[in-house]
């Protein structure tokens, strides 16, 4: 079965290319355009990767990476920000929050998906 | 009365009263002083009222009605003056271990020895007389009591008491040379002498009044119909001098001065003084008048006046209380001559014989021993000389008129004390000539028509004036006729006196060593305790100060004092070394407390090549002090100005630091705005490039999201340029007369394919045409942004109102139907990405600099904008712009 990766982000451009090279690499892909939603998909569908963005209306990325690892259920879940945050204080404060990465936009997609395949080979 | 019986109950008297000194003197020695108590220093100085007060007074009522007063209100209504003349006064002669007013005064003359010789003299010749008039006194009323005593004894009852005196004097003073040092004893005693009169004369008056007389009513409805003016009415023309010259011997008498100054050991106790010895004053006089009157009445043109207060008893039978009243009499008047006889001996010991033997002999005959002696055979010689003048002179006066020319030549002093602490440019010649002055006069207008009475000067002196010129008359000077002797002579004598204060001082200058001292007696306040500071210049070898100090102080109390200042001062005090400046003054002013200003001053000369302190050097030393003070206040005014400066640069560095934290935010902002379309960017062209196997739709989506955020890209530049001219003020408006409700339908058109996609509708209304002056790209930009804003936020479905109107101004309103603003977001609408602030939580849409940029623009076009909001119901953007003026002129007309 593949694995899931849910991508967290408000930009819709961003969005529709990872979702594009993520299916292209065999993963099951969900979406979410805020932190609200993104939780939601996580109560349903725990995924094994996420890609979060921090600076999101309403519940940000940073309060969804806690949410994830302090819960039991989903702390096994890896978590890669993606930020257009890139103080080092911000990539600090991700880390803190559990992340397993920090990636600052803008990124190198291929750098990001050979990522994502080790955490899922992990 | 047994004459023997008088003289043992005298003798016992005096024996008590040794005893009250003597265990006054133990409990000072245990630390257990009863002097400190301001009771007993009140009590102290009612040594004011003397055997004058004591009979005089009753006297005098009997003779000249309500005056005798004036001796009593006159130091009554100077009390308050108590206040800042007499604690001014003790300060300062703590400070200077002054302990005589020739001190006090010569000392503030720069030491002048003629000031002191003078002040003495005076002194001397105006209080003996006072002095033998106490004799007198006791004389006087052990006759009354003892009417045939003089034939049982080889010499007289006064000659007897003048021996006990000095006997009790010798035993309870001057057993130190340190006059500083307080008599405990003495004081005591003197205190209790006061109790003693005042009890006497309470309980004889008291016995007159309601014993021999039914009371005041009784005793006041007896006054014969020619006295009742006299106890009535008060038309004495020379009670104004009276009190003037009362007012004076209260500070100025030198047994006054002792007590009040010398021997006062806090100036708090002065305090208590000041109500209790005007009551005093009060209770002593309280049967004066009943018992003159009472006199007159039973006795009158039989007796003396002046000794009614012992023949009324004596008449009613009553021989314990004619024996009360004699005690209290005679505890008056040994009061009044043991307090006198210690002031005037040591003026005469410290300022005549001590610098005579000093000049005349060697200094170093001088030691503490030789110095008591001086001053005990002083005692003796004041003493035995006031009973010379009693027995030759003194009988031929009445008691008060003695008494009051004592008064006027201690009043010579007030001129010159008062110059003294309160003008600060009176010179040592003006003291001189004043004194000289007024003494002079005093001598000729009062001593000498009572020499001439006596038969000592001829009587042509005053019928016809001297030498027959008559405007020298001493009774009538320049031919002026004044009312009473002792206003003529007090008149005249301060009339010269002041004159000669002005003139002397007008005419000569302040030597350095008197500025000192001018200083320090004028400015006492400033100075403290820093009586060290004084100046003084020369050269000696401490040796040589050690041994004087160790000769007058003794051995003791000079180490004492020399270890004590080594170890205040950190000043070594080596034997061999050159003497310190600061410890000369030092070893003087402790030299004063023992043999006196004058003699001090000299024995330092003897031993020192002195220089003399030139003006300069005090001048220099005031500088130093002003200067200090000026620094002082300017370098307070300095600090405050500095913490001003410091303040602002505080404010100023937050508004930079504020400054810098926007301008960091704007700037991580703007690149944080341009990561995100550069990530789409990036996306997307890695997407074509890594997959050639892309379908050409799929292809095409790429590469016009890559325009979309390239697009996007630029317009966030746009804006960021566009805001910083507007912030620098680099942009220039391009003004021109434009039609509001065409550009904004322009704007609006613009909009035309959004609208439709969204289902939105926009509503334009316009009042009527409105021209306003105004830049066309900038203002289109304006409603570019309002309205997109509107777009962005409105719910689908909804219409947007324009709405233009107003009249002296044009009002634009952009109201949409939408989510609405957050009412604590509101006030930061218009600052740059000020949802950015908050920076983990992001604007949906756009830059954040647009409205930024709008209201600058805006209030370019001196316009204002602001925005209301209700939350889930929309928000209204409203703009105002000055309409065009000409449009406005027809407007307005």
């Amino acid at each position: 079965m593949s694995s899931k990766v849910l991508i967290v982000d408000d930009e819709p451009n961003i969005l529709m290319s990872l979702e594009f090279l993520l299916k292209k690499s065999g993963y099951q892909v969900f979406i979410a355009r805020d932190g609200r939603e993104a939780l939601g998909i996580i109560d349903e569908e725990v995924p094994d990767i996420i890609l979060l963005d921090v600076m999101m209306p309403e519940v940000d990325g940073y309060e969804v990476c806690q949410k994830v690892k302090n819960n039991a259920q989903t702390s096994h879940v890896k978590i890669i920000f993606l930020s257009a945050k890139t103080k080092k204080e911000d990539i600090d404060k991700g880390y803190e929050m559990g992340a397993d990465l920090y990636i600052t936009k803008p990124f190198s997609t291929r750098y990001l998906i050979s990522q994502v395949d080790t955490f899922r080979n992990k | 009365m047994n004459y023997w019986l008088i003289i043992s109950i005298s003798i016992v008297y005096l024996g008590l009263l040794s005893l009250v000194a003597y265990f006054a003197d133990k409990r000072a020695k245990t630390g257990k002083a009863i002097q400190g108590n301001p009771y007993v220093y009140a009590l102290s100085l009612a040594v004011y009222c003397t055997a004058w007060t004591y009979y005089g007074s009753v006297g005098k009522a009997a003779s000249d009605g309500l005056s005798f007063l004036a001796t009593y209100i006159g130091p009554v209504l100077g009390m308050p003056l108590w206040l800042f003349l007499i604690i001014r006064i003790v300060k300062i002669s703590n400070a200077l271990r002054i302990n005589t007013l020739a001190d006090f005064i010569a000392t503030r003359f720069g030491k002048s020895t003629t000031l002191s010789i003078l002040v003495t003299i005076m002194c001397i010749l105006g209080v003996v007389p006072y002095v033998s008039i106490q004799l007198k006194a006791i004389d006087s009323s052990i006759k009354v009591l003892s009417p045939d005593a003089d034939q049982l004894l080889l010499f007289d009852s006064a000659l007897l008491v003048v021996i006990l005196l000095i006997a009790f004097i010798l035993v309870f003073t001057f057993r130190t040379v340190d006059s500083t040092k307080k008599h405990h004893g003495l004081v005591s005693a003197i205190a209790l002498e006061s109790v003693v009169k005042l009890v006497a004369f309470l309980l004889v008056g008291g016995f007159i009044t309601y014993g021999m007389f039914d009371g005041f009513g009784d005793i006041f409805n007896r006054i014969s119909s020619e006295n009742l003016t006299k106890y009535s009415t008060l038309e004495d023309s020379s009670f104004p001098v009276l009190l003037f010259l009362s007012f004076s011997a209260v500070f100025f008498l030198p047994r006054q001065f002792h007590v009040t100054i010398a021997e006062n050991t806090s100036p708090e106790n002065i305090k208590t003084a000041i109500w209790l010895f005007p009551s005093y004053l009060l209770a002593i006089n309280l049967f004066v008048i009943p018992v003159a009157i009472g006199g007159e009445y039973l006795l009158s043109g039989n007796v003396d006046p002046d000794m009614y207060l012992i023949e009324l008893p004596l008449l009613a039978g009553n021989q314990v209380l004619a024996m009360i009243t004699y005690i209290g009499g005679f505890s008056a008047a040994t009061g009044m001559i043991i307090v006198s006889t210690i002031a005037i001996s040591m003026m005469a010991s410290n300022n005549l014989v001590i610098p005579l033997i000093i000049k005349g002999y060697n200094p170093s005959k001088i030691n503490e021993r030789k110095a008591l002696l001086i001053r005990r055979i002083s005692v003796v010689v004041v003493l035995l000389g006031s009973y010379l003048y009693f027995e030759f002179v003194s009988n031929e006066f009445p008691i008060v008129a003695i008494g009051l020319i004592s008064f006027a030549a201690v009043a010579q002093f007030t001129p010159v004390v008062l110059a003294s602490l309160f003008w600060k440019e009176v010179t040592r010649q003006g003291a001189i000539f004043s004194l000289l002055a007024g003494f002079a006069i005093w001598f000729y207008t009062l001593v000498v028509p009572g020499m001439v009475k006596v038969g000592l000067l001829p009587l042509e002196l005053v019928s016809s004036g001297p030498f027959g010129v008559e405007w020298l008359n001493p009774t009538s000077l320049f031919g002026i006729q004044l009312s009473d002797p002792i206003v003529h002579g007090t008149f005249w004598s301060l009339f010269f006196n002041i004159g000669f204060l002005i003139l002397g001082t007008l005419f000569y200058d302040q030597s350095g060593k008197e500025r000192n001292f001018a200083d320090f007696y004028t400015e006492y306040y400033k100075y403290h305790d820093q009586s060290n500071r004084l100046v003084w210049k020369g050269t000696m070898i401490q040796r040589d100060l050690k041994r004087v100090m160790e000769n007058i102080l003794g051995k003791g109390i000079a180490t004492l004092e020399i270890n004590s200042f080594k170890k205040a001062t950190g000043i070594s005090l080596d034997e061999n070394d050159e003497v310190n400046p600061q410890f000369v003054t030092h070893a003087e002013k402790l030299l004063t407390g023992a043999i006196g200003a004058s003699s001090a001053r000299m024995l330092i000369a003897s031993i020192s090549k002195e220089e003399d302190i030139e003006l300069s050097d005090v001048v220099a030393l005031l500088r130093e002090k002003k200067e200090i003070s000026k620094l002082n206040e300017l370098l307070s005014s300095k600090s405050s100005e500095l913490k001003k400066k410091a303040d602002e640069l505080a404010t100023a560095n937050s508004r930079l630091q504020n400054l810098d934290v926007e301008k960091d935010d704007f700037i991580s902002t703007v690149t944080h705005e341009m990561r995100t379309p550069l990530t789409s960017i990036r996306a997307m062209t890695e997407i074509i490039h890594d997959n050639p196997d892309l379908t050409d739709e799929e292809r095409k989506r790429f590469l016009a999201t890559v325009v979309d955020e390239t697009d996007r890209m630029t317009r966030l530049i746009n804006q960021v340029l566009d805001l910083e001219k507007l912030e620098s003020g680099q942009l220039d408006l391009n003004l021109e007369k434009l039609d509001l409700c065409e550009l904004a339908r322009e704007v609006i058109d613009s909009f035309e394919g959004q609208l439709k996609s969204r289902d939105l509708n926009i509503e334009l209304k316009c009042g009527a045409t409105y021209f306003i002056n105004g830049d066309y790209d900038r203002l289109t930009q304006v409603l570019n942004n309002l309205i997109s804003n509107a777009i962005k936020y409105s719910s689908d479905n909804s219409t947007i109102e324009v709405l233009i109107e107003g009249e002296q101004e044009v009002m634009i309103s952009v109201k949409d139907h939408g989510k609405g603003i957050e009412s604590e977001n509101i006030d930061r609408i218009f600052d740059k990405f000020f949802q950015a602030r908050d920076q983990t939580r992001k604007k949906p849409k756009g830059t954040g600099l647009g409205l930024s940029i709008t209201k600058r623009i805006v209030n370019m076009h001196e316009g204002e904008i602001s925005v209301r909001s209700v939350v889930d119901s929309g928000s209204t953007f409203i703009f105002t712009l000055p309409r065009f003026k000409e449009e406005l002129e027809i407007i307005n007309e």
